[in-house]
């Protein structure tokens, strides 16, 4: 081949590597400098805390540029891009911010992507312009980052609050826009907890039944009180004792721990509170940082362990605090945003045991469980979720780079069994959602929507079982992993998004035995003999730009709002919801911070449940028998909670918090509140009288923006967040 | 479909099987007609209700039901082919399938659905299997704005 013609055809590869996109022309686009410069302090505000301040995408939000925002828009217009955001965003409050400030953010989006201002601002009666004639997708290092001398001060400890909603350090940019009240970091309120006892390895095995020290109260991850003092009887009679307004920003996912009488509560931008659990008195405020965002970075659970609180936080950081003083005593770095770990912490035998979330961008890191000193904050070892080239696992993604292996997140902190020394965690789906978009073809994905189960001391495997081989539709099986006998039998059982319920023999990792409890139509076959699910032959074969039906969609089924395990009854108690979608898998950009989620979706309700999105379901462990199951309109965004009184509590999207009968599901009383009855509820007891503690808020994920959409006619609070802690106890 | 409407379809076969009729008896059908799918971007033309009632004789589908709600005036009502209870048939994943036939929507923004169909066999056993949905499609919903998936009544 002569050199010319070498040249022709290098030329022509590079033209066909390029893309379409990556050569399309860039030019000026219908909008001003002084729109981007606006647009760019308003899609901080009100939009990064979904999309990410580099627009790559998080979660349910798609990447704002790259292929997936040229799959999304490239043959749309400006209008279109306009008339989309300012009718559908932000998420939970579409249409409420200013005619200027969605076209600003439009501009700002349009600028990041390569179009150049030009004199003529952009109104909603510009005349359109074809995206793909003046932005070509590729990120504009200049507009995302702005001069110098226009960024506010960071916030830091004891610093003063950034006033304009920039990014602070955090990768995602604070919820707290122009105008906020100041919010400053660090020890904002000093105190010192006079009763505290310090908390042991047998008071972790073996709790008293006045205290919740963990997410989900034991090792076994129950998500159950064996307190007695309320009862069916006498739930009616339950009356507010106190409550507190948490932090503003971010979501609410929380757990409240409370031990000896003293409530340790996460709140939102990683402020850790100890309040008196009597009276709701505050004794001591560590506001860690960075500022939440808007929508994400609940912190779930934190875990206390001697004299110390540990807390993984949204930058993905690990803290331990002074439990006695709430003074920091170590910090350690897990990963760098825009990985964060909201999960919650697991502690075995001085160790700290966190997993990892924000892995849906590709990273030189990936994603892992992994374990820390309690006493100095050392790593002391991590299991990679996403297997990589040569360990075992590491065949089963269809020979993609290790880079591009997004996803596994570990989003639920593991369960323990102290006789077998091992724990279980759950891993998420890979990502991004679609196998179309990942490459990744028919191949497993290990440990993509997989149990584990490690050894604590060496984080070494001991088995691993998986739930759905090469999970396609965000139906990922990451939940809560319950320890529960069967006489001599130790199972570990879980629920995922596909609502399938699953029994494994805890020491081996068998499979025992499965449920369905919710319609699903995105496995063809489900064999209950061997476990082995099949997905439709056209999720098989799924493209990307299509899309796919998927009932249940990433609602679930199950999501984060735990189920209960009622040990005198033997039976779960699981919050489940009822929706579907239609997934349209995106291109992603294959590089370092590429991908993402990179799904569009739209909503549908499920056929047959006459709209009825929450479900409640109760099943017997032993026989996999339905005990009974009641549905209704809203959804749930609480776990249940159940105690050895016979009642089980649990909250929803329309901001109702219910008792039920254990035995029966029958509704015995309710209350309403200021906003979505969200997070963790416990039980807890304090010198002979049991309370009942929940928490309210916003920014659930999945299981809280498809009925945002779904369900026009629930009306929640749109102004401030609503966040808070009410606490319930008999009269007396 | 549901695990009770699976159950729904055994016994049906098993009472079909037991009765001797000389001729097969009518089988019915409905459904909810709740909106197609919709962001937020979309959901203020995609309202409505809507409830149907479908029965099948032989091979004729007799359809008849109610709608109401809708932003806009109803323009057309489609019978199509899914790929299963609750997925729609579009080759794309759109919203609509393979035509079944079109019923009479006497328009507006509530109103009612009316028609009979005569169905091949290929049609009978996809209905059978919950395969078969009605889009109703409006002026501002021109691509659908309500559907609904046949079934056997306890299937809800």
């Amino acid at each position: 081949m002569s050199r010319l013609a070498t040249r022709l055809v290098l030329s022509a590869a590079i033209i066909g590597l390029g893309g379409a996109y990556a050569l399309a022309q860039t030019g000026t686009g219908p909008f001003t400098q002084a729109q981007v410069t606006a647009g760019r302090a308003d899609f901080a505000a009100n939009c990064a805390g979904c999309h990410g301040p580099a627009l790559a995408g998080a979660g349910d939000a798609p990447a704002l540029t790259g292929a997936t925002f040229n799959g999304s828009w490239a043959n749309g217009t400006t209008k279109e891009l306009w008339q989309f955001i300012s009718t559908s965003m932000p998420y939970g409050n579409a249409g409420n911010l200013s005619a200027d400030t969605y076209t600003n953010v439009v501009a700002y989006i349009l600028a990041v992507n390569g179009a150049k201002p030009g004199d003529k601002p952009f109104t909603k009666d510009s005349t359109p312009v074809k995206i793909s004639t003046i932005a070509n997708g590729q990120a504009v290092a200049a507009v995302l980052t702005p001069p110098a001398a226009a960024r506010p001060a960071a916030a830091t400890p004891g610093a003063a609050p950034a006033g304009e909603g920039e990014a602070q350090g955090d990768a995602r940019a604070p919820a707290r826009g122009r105008g906020a009240p100041p919010f400053p970091l660090g020890q904002t309120v000093q105190g010192t907890v006079k009763n505290y006892q310090d908390v042991t390895d047998d008071n972790l095995v073996h709790p008293s039944d006045n205290d919740w020290l963990m997410g989900r109260r034991t090792y076994q991850g129950w998500s159950y009180s064996p307190l007695k003092q309320i009862t069916p009887d006498n739930v009616n009679q339950l009356q507010l004792q106190w409550s507190w307004a948490m932090n503003p920003g971010g979501a609410v996912e929380v757990t409240p721990i409370v031990h000896n009488g003293i409530m340790f509560l996460s709140n939102t931008s990683n402020t850790v509170q100890a309040l008196d659990a009597k009276t709701g008195e505050l004794i001591w405020e560590n506001r860690l940082g960075p500022v939440s965002t808007v929508a994400y970075g609940g912190t779930r659970s934190i875990g206390l362990y001697k004299d110390k609180v540990f807390v993984a936080t949204t930058d993905a950081k690990i803290h331990a605090l002074d439990a006695r003083t709430g003074k920091t005593v170590w910090t350690t770095t897990i990963d760098v945003p825009p990985k964060s770990e909201t999960g919650g912490v697991t502690i075995i035998k001085g160790k700290v045991l966190t997993g990892l979330m924000g892995c849906d961008n590709f990273s030189k890191t990936g994603c892992y469980i992994s374990a820390y000193d309690t006493e100095t904050g050392k790593q002391l070892w991590k299991f990679q979720t996403n297997a990589q080239t040569g360990q075992p696992g590491g065949d089963t993604w269809n020979g993609i780079p290790d880079e591009l292996r997004g996803g596994t997140d570990t989003w639920i902190a593991g369960t323990y069994d102290p006789e077998l020394n091992t724990t279980y965690w759950g891993v998420a789906q890979s990502k991004p959602w679609m196998r179309a978009s990942r490459g990744t073809g028919g191949a497993s994905t290990l440990y993509s929507s997989s149990t584990l189960a490690l050894d604590p001391d060496s984080g070494k495997l001991k088995w691993y079982f998986q739930h759905s081989p090469g999970e396609s539709l965000d139906l990922d099986v990451v939940f809560e992993r319950l320890l529960i006998d069967h006489g001599d039998q130790k199972t570990v059982m879980t629920i995922g998004k596909d609502g399938i319920l699953w029994k494994l023999d805890r020491v081996t990792g068998k499979y025992l035995g499965l449920k369905q409890t919710v319609f699903q139509n995105v496995f063809s076959k489900v064999d209950e003999k061997t476990g082995k699910v099949t997905y439709r032959d056209d999720i098989i074969g799924q493209k990307t730009n299509q899309y796919y039906a998927s009932c249940p969609g990433p609602e679930g089924g199950h999501d984060w709002p735990a189920t209960s395990y009622n040990q005198p009854t033997d039976l779960l108690i699981i919050p489940e919801s009822q929706s579907c979608v239609m997934m349209m898998g995106r291109d992603v950009d294959k590089k370092i911070g590429g991908g993402g989620t990179a799904g569009s979706q739209l909503f549908y309700f499920m056929p047959g449940t006459n709209q009825n999105m929450g479900r409640m379901f109760a099943v017997n462990t032993t026989t996999m028998q339905t005990a009974w199951t009641w549905q209704q309109r809203s959804p749930f965004l609480s776990a249940v909670v159940s105690t050895g009184g016979g009642v089980a509590f649990v909250g929803d999207f329309d901001r109702h918090f219910k008792a039920m009968d254990v035995k029966t599901g029958k509704i015995l009383w309710q209350t309403r509140l200021g906003q979505t009855v969200e997070g963790y509820p416990v039980s807890f007891a304090m010198d002979g009288k049991q309370y009942i503690a929940v928490t309210t808020g916003t920014g659930g994920g999945s299981p809280e923006q498809k009925p945002s959409t779904l369900l026009t006619d629930v009306h929640r609070p749109v102004e401030g967040n609503g966040h808070q802690v009410y606490v319930f106890a008999l009269p007396g | 479909m549901t695990f009770r409407g699976r159950n729904t379809y055994v016994l049906a076969l098993v009472l079909g099987l037991l009765a001797v009729p000389a001729v097969a008896a009518d089988v019915q059908y409905a459904t909810a007609l709740d909106p197609v799918a919709f962001d937020n971007s979309t959901v203020k033309n995609t309202v409505g209700i809507g409830m149907v009632t479908g029965t099948l004789s032989g091979s004729t589908l007799t359809v008849s039901g109610t709608y109401s709600g809708l932003s806009s005036a109803a323009t057309a009502a489609h019978l199509l082919l899914g790929q299963g209870y609750g997925i729609s048939g579009g080759p794309t994943g759109g919203l609509d399938g393979a035509p079944v036939g079109d019923l009479a929507v006497s328009g507006g923004t509530n109103g009612q659905i009316t028609g009979s169909l005569k169905l091949n066999a290929a049609q009978v056993k996809a209905l059978g299997q919950g395969a078969v949905y009605l889009l109703i499609t409006s002026t501002n919903a021109p691509k659908g704005n309500l559907w609904g998936w046949l079934h056997l009544p306890d299937n809800n």
